[in-house]
């Protein structure tokens, strides 16, 4: 059986965002910029809440900013 | 790297908890010795003076951190930084466990040998319970702090 992996382009949609920094997408989640850096890196899986807050603040849906797919 | 308040204040408590282990190491290997004389009465102090020393220190050095880097500090904890607590308090918890119960368990072995050269090695499994326990306690309290910066300093790598 393949492994899987949660992939996410925020950094992408951040960019597109205005370049929006970190700090600033941390705030209006409600998280810590060192959370937003890992969830960025795929180091951590953010929860569904979390994770639906970050796509409405690019008001893009869930499906387009995080990806489950078989690791490399 | 980046570090947010919350681990730099666990940094603080490793760094506080190091510092008091390093002060009052040797009066407690005094007592734990094979030939360590412990009173209750010492003992108790000794405790006293741990927990003391313990207590000021980490509201010294959190005081410090305050004034140097605000940014967060008055943030509630996210649920990253609440999972990496709560997966370091469970291994912190279960070597307090195991540690207890090991060390109540030699208690009662040590109690019916009553034959123990107590200037042999042995001597150091009849040292006072109570610190016993205090030393279990601490180890739990590094193992806590230490796996929450494992957690947070591995998110930091590229």
């Amino acid at each position: 059986m393949s492994r899987y992996v949660i992939t996410n382009k925020i950094r992408e949609l951040r960019f597109f965002a205005d370049e929006m920094t970190q700090s600033t997408l941390a705030k209006k989640v409600g998280v810590t910029r060192q959370t937003i850096m890992a969830i960025e890196k795929g180091k951590y899986s953010p929860s569904l809440e979390v994770a639906f807050k970050i796509a409405q603040v690019f008001d893009t849906p869930l499906q387009d900013v995080f990806f489950y797919e078989p690791a490399e | 790297m980046s570090f947010s308040y919350r681990e730099k204040s666990v940094w603080v408590s490793l760094l506080a908890t190091l510092i008091v282990a390093g002060y009052f190491y040797n009066d407690v290997i005094r007592f734990l010795a094979p030939d360590g004389q412990a009173e209750a009465a010492s003992v108790a102090m000794l405790l006293l003076q741990v927990a003391g020393a313990m207590t000021v220190i980490e509201i010294v050095l959190h005081a410090l951190l305050a004034m140097k880097n605000q940014e967060g500090a008055n943030d509630a904890e996210d649920e990253r930084e609440k999972q990496y607590r709560l997966k370091a308090n469970e291994l912190g918890y279960w070597v307090l466990s195991v540690g207890v119960v090991a060390c109540v368990i030699q208690q009662l072995i040590v109690q019916q040998l009553i034959d123990i050269d107590p200037n042999a090695y042995e001597g150091y499994l009849q040292g006072p319970i109570e610190l016993k326990l205090i030393v279990i306690f601490w180890l739990s309290e590094v193992v806590r702090f230490v796996t929450q910066l494992y957690f947070y300093r591995r998110d930091d790598e590229l």
